[in-house]
């Protein structure tokens, strides 16, 4: 089976430092994983390598079995959805015109949006569950408000695979877990591929069956989250006891 | 001869009607105080019309009077203020180009210790004369410091904004006087030059310089009096043509021509769409612009000036400038609106170093 | 017209789903059109000299149709034909293409206070008018004098500078424009200020091409500014969707599958042209690329297929209903009354923003 996303030996290097190093990993189409690690491992810088958008000094990037830099940006776009951490919005836009951003990579260039594309953003705001904010300026929304936003543009995508960018970090905890259960919903129902940042290993780990564990540029783990957040790992990566961790997720 | 004396004299006299109508609807200096009426020609001098002849002789001037029998004299400038000139001035600062001119040909260039800059500077040996104004960006700035540095016992100075009344006040305050002269008319730049020359102690000079210069005028206006008088359009600038009653409306109709104004005292300008219906007879470039450059202005080929090929560039520095070349500057007019008429040309104010 | 908030859940087509308000595009194109052909027929019908109603129209009817119904005189024919009408359809040409430039700015810049001078093109425009004006150099082409072909290059000189010195910094391209773009402004405007020390009497030229006017309006000029002014707008136009891709950020916009790289150059380089263009033919002219696309925008929403055609209609409007007002009163500067009718507006626009602008 052609991998949905493949990387192999990737490494980045910026002013003498590498952000990545020689990393490698396949995701196969249905996929949901999620990349953890502390902060400055290379979570972010990876995620830019994978959308395309960065371009790595040695290694190979595939999507769907195609080098991602010999893609335009328009078939990339229909691959693969990004949600980012945050945007600002220099305009007032509504929720549902943000949404409809979403459609831009199958948008006819001259014709706009055609009824299948009004259809699809509609399918998304259902989705995600923004029926009652629609109407509303988006830049007055909380900030877990515009992640919802965010998460319904990429939806509206229909991208066979969805990058996501810590999309809880603005969130209470309540919203964490509905927006879990809703990454959850996509891969299951809709067989989407899922890669997302996360800093939470308890969110982590009980809601990705896989993890992909970064520090310094490296790819230290991959594979279950027992295997991967084992004590000696979590103590050694991340700092902390690893009874913090444990206790989380045994609460879910 | 004699019988355009008469029409001289009511030529002058509308002139100076006009001027009282210009004096008394003038809004555009609210600050200046109002003119007074331009000083009557003294019917003293020597006023006998020349013939056509190209060169009249020039009138002797009468033997100098002592110049300390004239000062000191107490002088009213145009602006209507007594200038007290305690004794003949040696150090003269001129802060007008008219008036540079106007000492030189009285004879007392020498005396002239600081000028106006004039890039249409005349005459030649005034080049030696520092300047103690200058025009910065359009403003003028004039150096009160050379004025005094100089020790200067008498400094001619513009009205109507010609210099910035602030400092007039500066210099009267210093104790220098200050002539302030405005001829808002050709008969005010007669008046004018015979103001000086009373300023300076060269009454009788300035008489004769006058006399001539009106005998100039009274030949170009006899040599044109009968003709047509075509309509003209003097451009000083694309969009602008000569106010109403302004010094370039009186030259164009002293010069046997009807000028198309601006339709306003104060306001110069001049639409394209009032040009193209005023339809002159004559285009006079006066800015500088060329002839194949204006012609092509949209429109303008409707105008019978330039379907007859009437346009010509003219040099507006002796029209404009209300010294005592006007008289030239009045016969390059006559000429440039009739081309036909032989103008006669007097022959010019020799300038005394 | 959109209901207010509709049940979650649900699926099916939705009227709010309609692109917001397509009556009031609707409604916005067509009164656009209407107004700015009365706009032309007042511009044509009135001016400094009267001309008979009846007048002007056959004389148009003529020159378009070849008939001769005409009994004015050559220089009434002269006055709407040849001065009236190509002022009236350059005010239309400027007015549009501004509003084009600053709605392509303020896309692509991200800012809502951008306009269409604001990298730099005004001031090099200006300083490009003002060496014109003093070079001693005599230049007449195609309507065109030695310093309107010196504004043009000021303008394009001016804005490939900021752009090639804004690369050089480390700073996010948007800052980095914006910054550089400032930087080259005061730069160009202290050498405008000297040129302007030295005219001496060309001063009062610089200052009414700084104030912008139609004065000098021709059918070259016309001719000169509208193929510039159309293509690169239709161009801009269809590119629309790049437009609006980049309203959520440059990184957005790339996910979103827009050749930023590719785009941004070509979008800067289209408006500056049409920008360019624009101050060539009329002075610097405010207001109408900073306010026109604002106002289209709280109407349609910032969905550039709507924005930029709108926004080139309604400058096109603003401008010749301007130059009218300008005309009629007298002797008024067109800058100066665009700015009288922006300045209000944008007042407004400004309370009614709520949440305040973000970069």
């Amino acid at each position: 089976m052609t991998a949905a996303v493949w990387l192999d030996g990737v490494t980045v290097e910026a002013r003498g430092r590498a952000i990545l190093r020689d990393v490698s990993f396949r995701v196969e189409p249905g996929e949901r994983v999620a990349l953890i690690g502390p902060n400055g491992a290379g979570k972010s810088t990876l995620l830019r390598v994978i959308a395309g958008v960065l371009h790595p000094n040695a290694g190979r990037v595939e999507l769907g079995g195609e080098p991602v830099g010999s893609m335009d940006r328009g078939t990339v776009a229909r691959r693969l959805a990004v949600v980012p951490q945050q945007t600002a919005l220099p305009f007032s836009m509504r929720v549902e015109e943000v949404v409809a951003l979403g459609r831009l990579p199958h948008e006819d260039a001259l014709r706009g949006a055609q009824p299948a594309d009004r259809a699809a953003v509609a399918a998304a705001i259902d989705r995600v569950g923004l029926g009652g904010l629609l109407g509303r300026d988006a830049r007055e929304l909380s900030l877990g408000e515009r992640q919802l936003v965010l998460l319904a543009l990429a939806v509206a995508q229909e991208a066979p695979t969805l990058l996501l960018d810590e999309p809880t970090v603005h969130l209470d905890l309540r919203h964490q877990v509905e927006a879990m259960e809703l990454m959850r919903d996509l891969n299951e129902r809709d067989g989407t591929t899922l890669i997302a940042v996360l800093h939470d290993l308890a969110l982590a780990s009980h809601f990705f069956p896989r993890l992909l564990l970064l520090d310094h540029g490296r790819l230290v783990a991959d594979g279950t989250p027992p295997e991967v957040l084992s004590d000696a790992r979590i103590r050694e990566v991340f700092g902390v006891s690893p009874e913090l961790v444990r206790l989380a997720a045994t609460r879910g | 001869m004699d019988a355009r004396l008469p029409a001289l004299r009511a030529r002058r006299a509308v002139a100076t009607l006009a001027f009282a109508v210009l004096v008394g609807a003038c809004t555009s200096t609210p600050a200046a105080t109002p003119l007074p009426s331009a000083t009557p020609l003294p019917s003293t001098a020597p006023t006998a019309v020349p013939s056509t002849a190209p060169t009249a002789p020039p009138t002797p001037a009468p033997t100098a009077s002592p110049a300390a029998a004239v000062f000191p004299v107490t002088l009213t400038d145009d602006e209507g203020t007594a200038v007290t000139i305690a004794a003949q001035p040696t150090k003269i600062v001129s802060l007008m180009p008219a008036a540079t001119e106007t000492l030189f040909a009285l004879g007392v260039g020498d005396q002239v210790v600081g000028k106006a800059q004039d890039i249409f500077l005349y005459p030649p040996q005034a080049s030696a004369v520092p300047d103690f104004e200058k025009f910065d960006n359009g403003a003028v700035a004039v150096d009160v410091e050379k004025i005094v540095a100089a020790k200067a016992d008498l400094v001619i100075a513009g009205g109507n904004y010609g210099t910035p009344a602030d400092t007039i006040k500066k210099i009267r305050d210093l104790g220098i006087p200050v002539l302030v002269i405005y001829a808002p008319n050709v008969n005010g730049v007669l008046s004018d030059v015979n103001l000086i020359g009373k300023a300076v102690g060269k009454a009788a000079e300035a008489q004769a310089i006058s006399a001539r210069m009106q005998g100039a005028f009274a030949a170009v206006e006899a040599a044109v009096q009968n003709g047509a008088k075509p309509k003209v359009y003097y451009e000083i600038g694309e969009g602008y043509a000569p106010a109403d009653d302004s010094f370039t409306a009186e030259m164009i109709t002293d010069a046997g021509g009807t000028p198309v104004t601006s339709g306003s005292t104060t306001d110069w300008s001049l639409s394209a769409e009032k040009l193209l219906k005023a339809n002159p007879d004559i285009i006079l470039l006066a800015d500088g612009s060329a002839v194949a450059d204006a012609t092509k202005r949209p429109g303008w080929t409707t105008m019978t000036a330039v379907k007859s090929n009437a346009v010509a560039v003219i040099d507006d520095t002796t029209i404009s400038r209300p010294g005592p070349r006007l008289f030239a500057g009045l016969e390059l007019l006559a000429a440039a609106i009739h081309p036909d008429v032989t103008i006669p040309q007097a022959s010019p104010v020799p300038a005394v170093p | 017209m959109t209901s207010g908030v509709a049940t979650a859940g649900g699926t099916g087509a939705r009227p709010w789903l309609a692109a917001r308000g397509r009556d009031r595009r609707f409604w916005l194109v067509l009164g656009g059109i209407l107004v700015a052909l009365a706009g032309a027929v007042l511009g044509v019908a009135f001016g400094s000299v009267s001309v008979p109603f009846g007048d002007t129209v056959t004389i148009v009817v003529d020159k378009l149709l070849g008939t001769h119904l005409s009994t004015a005189d050559a220089a009434t024919q002269a006055i709407v034909w040849d001065l009236r009408v190509p002022r009236v359809l350059l005010a239309m040409t400027v007015g549009a293409g501004l509003a084009v430039a600053g709605a392509t700015f303020q896309g692509l810049l991200r800012n809502p206070l951008a306009d269409p001078y604001v990298l730099g093109t005004a001031s090099g425009a200006a300083l490009g008018a003002a060496i014109g004006l003093l070079i001693p150099l005599h230049f007449f082409v195609f309507g065109f004098g030695l310093s309107n072909l010196l504004a043009f290059v000021g303008a394009v000189v001016s804005i490939t500078v900021v752009y090639r010195l804004a690369r050089v910094t480390g700073l996010a391209p948007l800052t980095g424009l914006l910054l550089t773009g400032y930087a080259v402004a005061s730069l160009l405007a202290a050498g405008l200020t000297m040129a302007m020390y030295l005219s001496g009497a060309a001063l009062r030229q610089i200052f009414n091409y700084l104030l912008g006017s139609f004065e000098q309006a021709s059918w070259e000029r016309f001719a000169g500014a509208l193929p510039i002014v159309l293509i690169a707008s239709i161009i801009i136009a269809t590119r629309a969707r790049s437009l609006n891709g980049l309203l959520l950020g440059e990184q957005a916009a790339a996910h979103l599958g827009v050749n930023v790289e590719r785009e941004r150059p070509l979008l800067l380089g289209l408006a500056s042209l049409v920008t360019a263009a624009a101050v060539t033919v009329s002075g610097l002219i405010g207001f109408v690329g900073l306010v026109v696309p604002h106002i289209v925008r709280l109407l349609t929403g910032p969905n550039a297929r709507a924005v930029i055609p709108i926004s080139a209609l309604w400058g096109a409007v603003l401008l010749v209903y301007a130059d009218l007002i300008a005309r009629v009163v007298g002797d008024i500067p067109v800058g100066v009354v665009t700015a009288i009718i922006g300045a209000p507006f944008f007042l407004i626009l400004l309370r009614r923003a709520r949440t305040g602008y973000e970069l």
